[in-house]
């Protein structure tokens, strides 16, 4: 689960449903828009909130994200065209991550989708998809109900979150099952989540019962809330892009200097053995070209890695340099605190990969970069390496 | 769906051809003579079962019966149709055109030698027009050289050529009037664009038209009309035999539910019956909701491919009509127009009008109509005798002419009346043979391009009547229940056959690299 770009802060945002609560604990009265929604960049410091998501759970309001209800005959064939996610393989409760891919192959948006029941399903995107949903859906028997107003989504994150969401009466009975029930006659959806490297709860419910959650949580274990800003910090850590700010949105109609899932780091997230979608044809023949070539390796020129620098600041937007050339530039940065060193997510050359690397921190000085193992990064080398067997394999069969 | 008990599965086969019309007969007879192992599968129980039909006492409609627009030279040398039967009754037909005030314009069928066709013709001055022409003519043989290669980007070429530009991008009566301000070149223009065409003059990017329509080339003559004896029946006849020559094999009877798709790589096709032909290679010359939406489903399309198929839902159709003279054509008139196609231009305000009027109400007789005899034996109106005619009348709403079909009759009536008196009364037989008109040119050419691709399946390629966007004979139907035809042949494709060669070669390419 990401949050995307920020917007002009001019766009006069709608409060989210747990905007009252989030506003009467925020000291530092630090927001921002994200989706025409207003959410905070930080509530009271940063650090104090990074530690709390590191070490124990924060509550992060999630009301900004765009939510559908999809019902049908053919909704798992929608969601199937529309996502990588393997709606087919999901039972009833359960949650998979997948990404929203253009015919050329190229990200459009990071997803995920809940199955709620046989034809009933949740998917939840970083930015709306209205328009993507309304062209794919044409002809196919599905029912769309855009939600994101009518609830209220509330996050526990941290390696307590699960713990924590017990004890106050949210009960996950499975780590991959998601389950309904009710808090004091208030209806409630409580599944797991990734929130990057963290474990999380999440809990949906009916955005004018929202503050009746608010207080039940806070009156039971006065949790911290963490805003944008810390959040950012853990995904930087875990590796995990983010729509619009570490790569351009591809949509139909754009020049698009778009990325395929492999260019972000993302190839786990679209293998090519998985049931069809929107790009899949587009990435295989790709792939076929490239072996027609006798090329190894991945398709795109470009690669999204992480980097540890040697820096108390680096800047989005500073130039990456490989053995003095200019070979990329800092799309998302932040200083970890728990690494005690900048941490960044950088675009840059795949044929630069080999590095060594160095980072501009200001004008005059350039710093030492390494590559940062995060989540995203061993689940993409996992994917490898599996994907590597399955190919020797066929071909010592063949 | 399986609904056999022991559904069969035939294997050995290079590749299936889907449909029964000529651009399905041109890629079956390519492939055979590529020596490719072809099953042809067509719906019908024979060729052309459906489509001919008594419509008066001794007087036949025929669906094939439409003059030949643009006709693929390359094609019909390499299959060599003219020892398959092809002839041609008129290799080029001339063209009078018949202004309201009573002025005509004669052209002998050869735009290139516009120049000296307008010579002497005070309504037109000669040497503006001529410019004119051979300009939007270069651009439109431009056209036609991207067609044949399979990569139309005129549109791109735009910036580069006022004229074009303004031809790809405005409206066609702005174009035209812009160009020039002779009213006369201004209506005939406007006939040679949007006869035939759903576009409304006022339409953005109407103009275009022109430059498509002149893209066409009947052996060899850019800008030409042709008919071939017996009509374009005679061009898939001569296409079928050579299909036969080349060993296909066809199935009929035989209706397809679905494109096997293995690897995103054809495997072949699923017969209704629950049998399956295996093939690497699959051909559709089917339009594409058939080819696309129903034989691969819509949830397996990409979600942008699907975007550049989709058609415009204009209402506004032309009507086919046959009718039939039973005394023949009278002596004057025969002379004049016996060997010739009659097109009567309007004037941009008229044609307005009668887009906008055919919306609510009976249209008036200001219609863009077309009319050609062609005689009961199919290329040659006899100097006596029983003749039968063709004629493309329109714009109408599709709605308003299923319920009244009768206006486009009387309008039709009630033109050639008005051109010879002595046909009073002496018309008969009229009727309604098929409707439809062809969208605007950008979304045709999108929809080629679309088509091209297969939806990025290895090994299937379609080439129907959206694959085929060249000015060829063929428009977009629309099912009109009538009697005593009843019902209209779908799936019988008129293209120029370019759509199908490239097809062919485009799998014989990919059979020859991947798969044998």
């Amino acid at each position: 689960m990401i949050f995307p770009a920020q917007e002009d802060e001019n766009e006069s945002p709608r409060p989210t449903a747990l905007f009252d609560g989030l506003a009467s604990v925020s000291t530092a009265n630090n927001w921002t828009s994200i989706n025409r929604w207003v959410v905070p960049r930080v509530i009271s410091k940063i650090e104090t909130e990074y530690i709390a998501l590191t070490e124990g759970a924060a509550l992060v309001d999630l009301g900004c994200l765009p939510r559908y209800i999809i019902r049908g005959d053919q909704a798992e064939a929608l969601l199937r065209r529309i996502s990588t996610v393997p709606t087919a393989d999901l039972v009833p409760g359960e949650t998979a991550r997948g990404l929203i891919l253009s015919s050329d192959a190229q990200v459009v948006d990071i997803c995920d989708v809940l199955r709620l029941t046989e034809s009933v399903f949740m998917l939840t995107a970083s930015r709306p998809c209205e328009r993507r949903l309304q062209l794919a859906s044409k002809g196919l028997d599905v029912e769309i109900e855009q939600v994101t107003s009518d609830i209220a989504a509330l996050a526990l994150v941290g390696p307590r979150a699960r713990g924590i969401a017990s004890g106050t009466g949210f009960d996950v009975t499975s780590e991959d099952v998601a389950r309904q029930g009710s808090v004091r006659g208030v209806e409630t959806a409580v599944r797991s989540i990734l929130f990057g490297r963290l474990p999380s709860v999440e809990i949906v419910f009916p955005a004018a019962e929202a503050l009746t959650i608010w207080e039940r949580m806070n009156r039971q274990v006065q949790l911290p809330v963490a805003g944008l800003a810390a959040i950012e910090i853990i995904r930087i850590e875990s590796g995990v892009p983010r729509t619009g700010v570490d790569f351009t949105i591809a949509d139909a109609g754009a020049t698009s200097d778009g990325r395929m899932p492999v260019e972000l780091g993302l190839p786990h997230l679209a293998p090519l053995n998985r049931t069809w979608f929107n790009g899949r044809r587009h990435m295989r023949a790709l792939r076929e070209q490239e072996q027609r070539q006798g090329r190894k390796g991945e398709s795109g020129t470009r690669r999204l890695v992480s980097f540890s620098v040697n820096a108390d600041v680096v800047s989005a937007g500073a130039s990456v340099r490989c053995k003095d050339s200019p070979v990329g530039h800092v799309t998302s940065a932040a200083f970890s605190p728990g690494l005690r060193s900048a941490i960044c997510l950088a675009d840059i050359e795949r044929s630069a990969l080999a590095g060594p690397f160095t980072i501009e921190t200001d004008a005059s000085r350039r710093c030492e970069a390494q590559y940062l193992l995060t989540q995203e990064s061993e689940l993409a080398k996992e994917f490898r390496k599996r994907e590597k067997a399955a190919t020797e394999s066929f071909s010592r069969a063949v | 769906m399986s609904n056999s008990l022991n559904p069969k599965i035939e294997g050995g086969i290079d590749a299936v051809v889907l449909g029964g019309g000529f651009d399905a007969f041109a890629t079956s007879a390519l492939l055979g003579k590529a020596g490719l192992q072809v099953v042809q599968v067509e719906a019908g129980l024979r060729p052309f079962d459906h489509d001919r039909w008594q419509f008066s006492e001794g007087f036949y409609a025929d669906e094939a019966d439409d003059l030949v627009f643009d006709l693929d030279a390359d094609l019909v040398k390499q299959l060599d149709l003219y020892r398959f039967g092809l002839k041609f009754a008129r290799r080029r037909i001339a063209s009078v055109y018949r202004f309201r005030d009573g002025a005509t314009l004669k052209l002998d069928g050869d735009l290139t030698v516009f120049r000296e066709a307008v010579a002497g013709n005070e309504k037109l001055p000669a040497e503006t027009v001529s410019e004119l022409v051979e300009d939007i003519m270069g651009h439109a043989r431009h056209l036609r050289s991207e067609l044949d290669a399979g990569n139309p980007g005129l549109a791109n070429e735009a910036h580069r050529h006022p004229t074009l530009s303004a031809l790809m991008n405005l409206p066609a009566e702005a174009v035209f009037c812009g160009l020039t301000d002779n009213t006369y070149l201004v209506e005939w223009l406007l006939s040679e664009a949007l006869l035939r065409r759903q576009a409304r003059p006022d339409d953005p990017q109407s103009g275009a038209a022109l430059v498509q329509n002149w893209a066409g080339q009947v052996l060899g003559l850019q800008g030409a009309v042709g008919y071939p004896v017996g009509g374009l029946r005679s061009l898939t006849e001569a296409a079928r035999r050579a299909a036969q020559a080349h060993g296909v094999n066809f199935r009929q009877a035989a209706r397809v539910d679905r494109l096997l798709v293995e690897w995103d790589a054809a495997a072949g096709v699923e017969l209704e019956d629950g049998s399956q032909i295996r093939a690497p290679i699959v051909i559709s010359t089917l339009p594409v909701e058939e080819a696309f939406d129903r034989h691969v489903g819509r949830d397996r399309l990409d979600i942008e491919f699907s975007q550049a198929l989709e058609k415009s839902t204009s209402e506004a159709v032309f009507a086919k009509v046959v009718f039939a003279l039973p005394e023949g054509l009278p002596d004057g008139f025969f002379s004049k127009n016996a060997d010739q196609r009659m097109v009567f231009p309007i004037s941009q305000a008229d044609l307005y009008r009668a887009h906008r009027t055919s919306r609510h109400q009976a249209p008036t007789e200001t219609v863009l109509t077309e009319i050609f005899f062609h005689g009961n034996e199919k290329g040659k109106v006899p100097r006596r005798g029983p003749v039968t005619g063709q004629a493309v009348l329109g714009p109408f709403s599709l709605t308003l002419l299923t319920e009244h079909p009768e206006v486009a009759l009387t309008c039709l009536t009630n033109l050639l009346v008005d051109v010879e008196p002595a046909l009073s009364g002496k018309v008969t037989g009229l009727e309604i043979l098929s409707t439809g008109a062809r969208s605007n040119v950008h979304g045709e050419l999108k929809r080629r391009a679309a088509c091209l691709t297969g939806a990025g399946i290895n090994g299937y390629y379609v080439c129907g009547p959206d694959g085929d966007p060249g000015p060829g004979g063929f428009w977009t139907r629309f099912h009109l229940p009538m009697e005593p035809g009843g019902f209209l042949l779908d799936n019988l494709s008129l293209g120029s056959g370019r759509g199908a060669r490239q097809a062919a070669q485009s799998a014989i390419r990919y059979y020859r690299t991947e798969i044998a």
